[in-house]
């Protein structure tokens, strides 16, 4: 493998050391500005996630939280005449290197969408589905995945009995949560929520931030969230963004209750927004 | 306070209220599409209907009608005959006898001329020792004690002496000269009669001093300046040694070329004679090699009866049980001859057959036993009709016209049953099974509408049906593949931007008259292929080789040059190497073709390179230059558009969700579009299939033009084929409007509608089978 990327995706670290080790600056985001043709929606963005934390970007809509939230595994790739200036890092490495193969970036970031979207098949077979392009279909492996996936997303007890039945069958709640399964079954090592519970009633986002908040001993996490409570409930640290430009960062704690910019604290204090 | 009116609504502001106009066009809008809804059910429901109609009279028996009894004179009549006015039948007494009688009818406008005779022209020293009647052309045929032979033939024409709209049928005898048949002077029995054009063949037995031998001897009448010479023996031929036994039966066909002899053991001779003139024995067959009886094991039955139907191929045998087989003339490559072979088993008769007519319009053929009457289809072996009449028959004959059946009983009172049969040779079996035709050795499927009336059409549906098939297959072999990956091509990985181009051209594609694409297939594209398989095959296959190939270089591509190119720009890299092998297909295959498929050309007398004479020579197929292959690219051209443009729009539709979330997974776009949105837009994929198919099935004019439609019934690549639409287009004009072909080409169509109608019925059932399961949520 000649690709210095690849091979730290996949070194195997120490189980002891990951939990020390804690990076302040796993993910950079460097002079970053994006664009949609002509019109930009990311202005300068400077920040750093730190590995295995969960860090909230919040701010009224159109800021440009999703935009960036989609660009760390480089979801945007998809739409015609996008530009980007600047750089993102993830543990040193850019994620726009010519090297990369895109494919392996998305295979180490996991990604839950606004809208909980199970594949029309079974529930088996949407949480390996991670392993099957991966070329990956040994049973013993797939059922291990099965089971380990479901009980991190705290559906194992609700769906064990009806792995074959189709995703579709399940509540709302429990789609979302099948889906943050399937997003962490082939083992990332960051999973991206964009606004999860925003289609969820109050139970089902309760089980999910409860979930968020186990999933972070493992997975460094980013949410994008319309919900204030609910970032200050899960978030380790908080970004507001306003009209593509990153307004405030920092401590949750710090940016809820002592925000050091004005607009920051009209928004959170649902002045405006 | 005056009471309220019922139902009036507390006042609405005005901002709150419908204006009428509004409502107006809700109520019309809303009837109108209704309206229109129902009526296109009505009409497709009205179509199947009148279709229906159109068809149903094929699969009709004869119908007759009840009988209009006539007094005749009561007395032992042998035979009898009419014209085809059914107004003066003759009647044939014991001795030979004629007697016509004049039939009353409301419309005559003349006098009734009663019973009368009309004499034979008859030496005066010419005594009877046997005569033989032949009801289909109504000749009677007379021998005398001393071998000589006198041919009589009636016949009745329309004569209308009191002037205008009065008219009276006139028969007439027109008596043969008398020609000398037998040699020794003695009774002649059997005598049998035949003349096709100018030759003429008599056959009788006569009862020589040694034994009864068979004399046959040709006529012929030279036709001189002064008109027609004498009628004179030409060649004469005794059968002696060559007899088994004595003659049970003669029987010479129309086409005076051959004899058959008939034994009481059951067997039977064939005699012919051949062009040079010469009487050869060709076989001796046995009819019924079983006894009528089980438990009486013996010999072979003996023939009770023997008789041509109309064509004089096919003998009709009955036993004295009532059972009858039809054998007939059957060209056999192997011996490179004609000889009579079993062809036909009837359902047998409820008693000895009593009479036997033959129809002059068609195959039909009418028995009778006892009261119980019959009329048969020898073709297909239907019963078009029978019934028990509640009198003994003696006598039977079909209408010349074919439009009543003639029963004679034995107490003077002739039986005339008006019939209607419009469609005799149509039928289940018909169309349907395979059939023994004359002259053909086993029983086939087989097109071929034309024919006089005693030359069996053939309108088996079952070819057509093959042909559409065929044609059908070869489109889709073409189309499905081209049209399905290019639209996963064009949906899941082609740059939008691109993809706002190549649609509407295809779409645009789809609008192309199959008229353009059936001429060029026609005249440009099958000269083309045909001479040039090997390079056609060779482009084609290299086409999707090269692309594999190309792909396996790209995947082996540093990261560096193939990150560069934009995604959704990769094609570029597939598409110039892909041309550039099928160019080198092209002039590979002429090389392939000089080198393996050298063939010995007679013409230009040494080796030449040529697939198309490998195929004749070596496979042993046929090579036609309209063939499947031809019709494959150009109906591929008209469905492949179809195919694209819906399934293309129902990947685009699979939910983006879908696609990132399969996406963000790790998976690729191939994945991605194998895994997830295959399945999930299979219902609209298998719908672009159907109604590709179905476009396919009733494409006609690139059929029409493409197949040479010929009825072929294999699947050979390199054969035309005749389909149901192009059959209904080549031979509508031929069709005699309600005739038999008429109805039947409405069969065809019937047939494409059912099988349309039954795919997509099924097609829906698997395509809301196939939305329910891969529903996305809601």
């Amino acid at each position: 493998m000649s690709n210095p990327f690849q091979q730290s995706l996949f070194k195997p670290k120490a189980a002891g050391a990951e939990a020390s080790s804690s990076q302040p600056d796993f993910i950079r985001i460097l002079d970053y500005n994006f664009y949609y043709g002509e019109a930009q929606v990311l202005f300068d963005l400077n920040l750093d996630i730190p590995h295995q934390e969960v860090t909230a970007f919040i701010g009224p809509s159109g800021c440009g939280k999703s935009t960036l939230l989609r660009n760390l595994n480089r979801m945007n790739d998809l739409i015609d005449g996008i530009r980007h200036e600047g750089d993102i890092t993830i543990d040193g490495h850019s994620i726009y290197d010519p090297y990369l193969e895109v494919i392996s970036l998305r295979k180490r970031i996991g990604m839950v969408f606004q809208k909980s979207n199970p594949f029309p098949k079974s529930i088996y077979e949407n949480i390996v589905y991670s392993l099957r392009v991966a070329g990956r279909s040994k049973k013993s492996e797939l059922d291990e995945t099965v089971e380990r996936s479901l009980k991190s997303a705290a559906l194992w007890e609700e769906v064990k009995d009806r792995l074959q039945e189709s995703a579709f069958g399940l509540s709302g709640g429990q789609m979302q949560r099948l889906c943050i399964a399937r997003a962490i079954a082939n083992r990332p090592e960051i999973l991206l929520m964009d606004e999860p519970c925003s289609a969820l009633d109050p139970i089902a986002t309760g089980k999910i931030e409860e979930l968020i908040h186990q999933l972070k001993e493992e997975f460094t996490i980013v949410i994008v969230t319309h919900n204030m409570q609910q970032a200050a409930r899960v978030s380790d640290r908080t970004a507001f963004f306003y009209l593509g430009k990153l307004i405030e960062y920092g401590e949750t704690e710090q940016v809820f209750m002592n925000p050091t910019n004005k607009q920051t604290e009209a928004y959170v204090s649902g002045r405006f927004g | 306070m005056k009471p309220k009116p019922r139902r009036q609504q507390p006042p609405i502001a005005e901002r709150f209220r419908v204006s009428p106009a509004t409502l107006f066009a809700d109520r019309l809008m809303t009837g109108l599409i209704m309206v229109g809804g129902i009526s296109i059910i009505i009409a497709v429901f009205f179509i199947f209907v009148f279709i229906g109609f159109k068809v149903a009279p094929l699969f009709k028996g004869a119908e007759v009608g009840e009988a209009l009894v006539l007094e005749v004179p009561d007395k032992p009549f042998v035979g009898f005959g009419i014209d085809e006015w059914k107004e003066v039948p003759y009647f044939l007494d014991e001795d030979g006898g004629l007697v016509f009688v004049d039939l009353e009818s409301p419309d005559k406008h003349h006098e009734s001329r009663g019973v009368f005779t009309l004499p034979y022209d008859t030496p005066p020293d010419f005594e009877i020792a046997s005569f033989t009647h032949d009801a289909l052309r109504d000749r009677v045929i007379f021998a005398s004690i001393d071998g000589r032979v006198l041919v009589h033939e009636i016949h009745y024409e329309p004569t209308f002496p009191g002037g205008r709209g009065v008219r009276m049928i006139q028969p007439s005898i027109e008596s043969l000269p008398v020609i000398e048949l037998g040699e020794d002077g003695r009774p002649l029995d059997h005598v049998s009669y035949a003349r096709a054009q100018a030759r003429r063949l008599l056959a009788a037995v006569e009862e020589t001093e040694t034994g009864p031998v068979v004399r046959i001897a040709t006529l012929t009448q030279r036709r001189t300046p002064f008109g027609l010479g004498p009628l004179q023996i030409g060649q004469r031929y005794t059968l002696r040694e060559e007899l088994r036994d004595r003659p049970s039966d003669l029987l010479v066909p129309d086409a005076a070329d051959s004899v058959l002899v008939a034994y009481p053991s059951g067997q039977v001779d064939y005699f012919e004679i051949d062009a040079g003139g010469t009487l050869n024995h060709i076989q001796t067959f046995v009819p019924f090699p079983e006894p009528a009886d089980h438990d009486k094991p013996g010999s072979a039955t003996p023939i009770k009866r023997m008789e041509f139907v109309l064509g004089d191929q096919t003998v009709i045998f009955f036993d004295a049980a009532g059972r009858h087989v039809g054998w007939n003339l059957a060209y056999l490559e192997e011996e490179a001859r004609r000889r009579y072979i079993p062809s036909k088993e009837f359902r047998p008769l409820p008693g000895p057959p009593d009479t036997f007519s033959v129809s002059r319009r068609n195959k039909t053929f009418l028995t009778t036993a006892g009261d119980h009457a019959r009329l048969t289809l020898m073709t297909t072996e239907a019963v078009r009709w029978e019934a028990a009449l509640g009198f003994p028959v003696r006598q039977a004959l079909i209408a010349p016209r074919f439009n009543a059946l003639l029963f004679l009983d034995s107490t003077g009172n002739l039986h005339l049953k008006p019939m209607k049969d419009e469609h005799p040779i149509a039928g289940f079996r018909t169309y349907f099974t395979r059939i023994q035709y004359e002259g053909r050795p086993g029983r086939i499927y087989d097109w071929q509408s034309d024919g006089g009336a005693d030359f069996e059409r053939k309108l088996s549906m079952v070819p057509l049906i093959i042909g559409t098939l065929k044609g059908t297959v070869y489109a889709m072999f073409i189309a499905v593949p081209v049209a399905l990956l290019s639209a996963i091509y064009v949906s899941q990985f082609l740059r939008p931007s691109l993809k706002k181009v190549v649609k509407p051209t295809m779409e645009i594609m789809a609008s192309l008259p199959s008229v353009i694409l059936g001429f060029f297939a026609g005249m440009w594209l099958s000269p083309l292929i045909s001479n040039a398989v090997p390079s056609v095959m060779m482009s084609t296959f290299g086409v999707f080789l090269g692309a594999i190939l190309m792909g396996l270089v790209w995947s082996r591509l540093p990261n560096r040059i193939r990150l560069s190119v934009p995604s959704g720009m990769e094609f570029v890299f597939v598409f110039v190497p892909a041309m550039f092998v099928a160019w080198l297909g092209w002039h590979l295959g002429q090389v392939v073709e000089n080198w393996m498929f050298l063939q010995y050309d007679e013409l230009l007398e040494r080796e030449v390179g040529s697939f198309r004479m490998w195929v004749v020579n070596v496979l042993g197929w046929d090579f036609e230059t309209r063939n499947a292959l031809v019709v494959g690219f150009a109906m591929g051209f008209a469905v492949i558009p179809i195919i694209f443009t819906i399934s293309e729009d129902s990947m685009s539709n699979v939910p983006n969700a879908f696609r990132s979330g399969s996406l963000a997974l790790g998976a690729s776009r191939w994945q991605t579009a194998i895994r997830i949105v295959l399945p999930t837009a299979a219902a609209g994929i298998f719908s672009a299939l159907m109604i590709g198919f179905g476009r396919a099935i009733g494409e006609t004019m690139i059929m029409v033009m493409a197949t040479g439609n010929s009825v072929v019934q294999d699947f050979n690549p390199f054969t035309g084929m005749r389909t149901l639409s192009a059959n209904i287009a080549v031979e509508i004009s031929e069709a005699e409007q309600n005739g038999t072909l008429y109805r039947t080409l409405f069969l065809c169509a019937f047939i494409l509608f059912v099988f349309t109608f039954t795919l997509n019925t099924i097609a829906e059932i698997l395509r809301q089978w196939l939305r329910r399961r891969y529903r996305a949520v809601e």
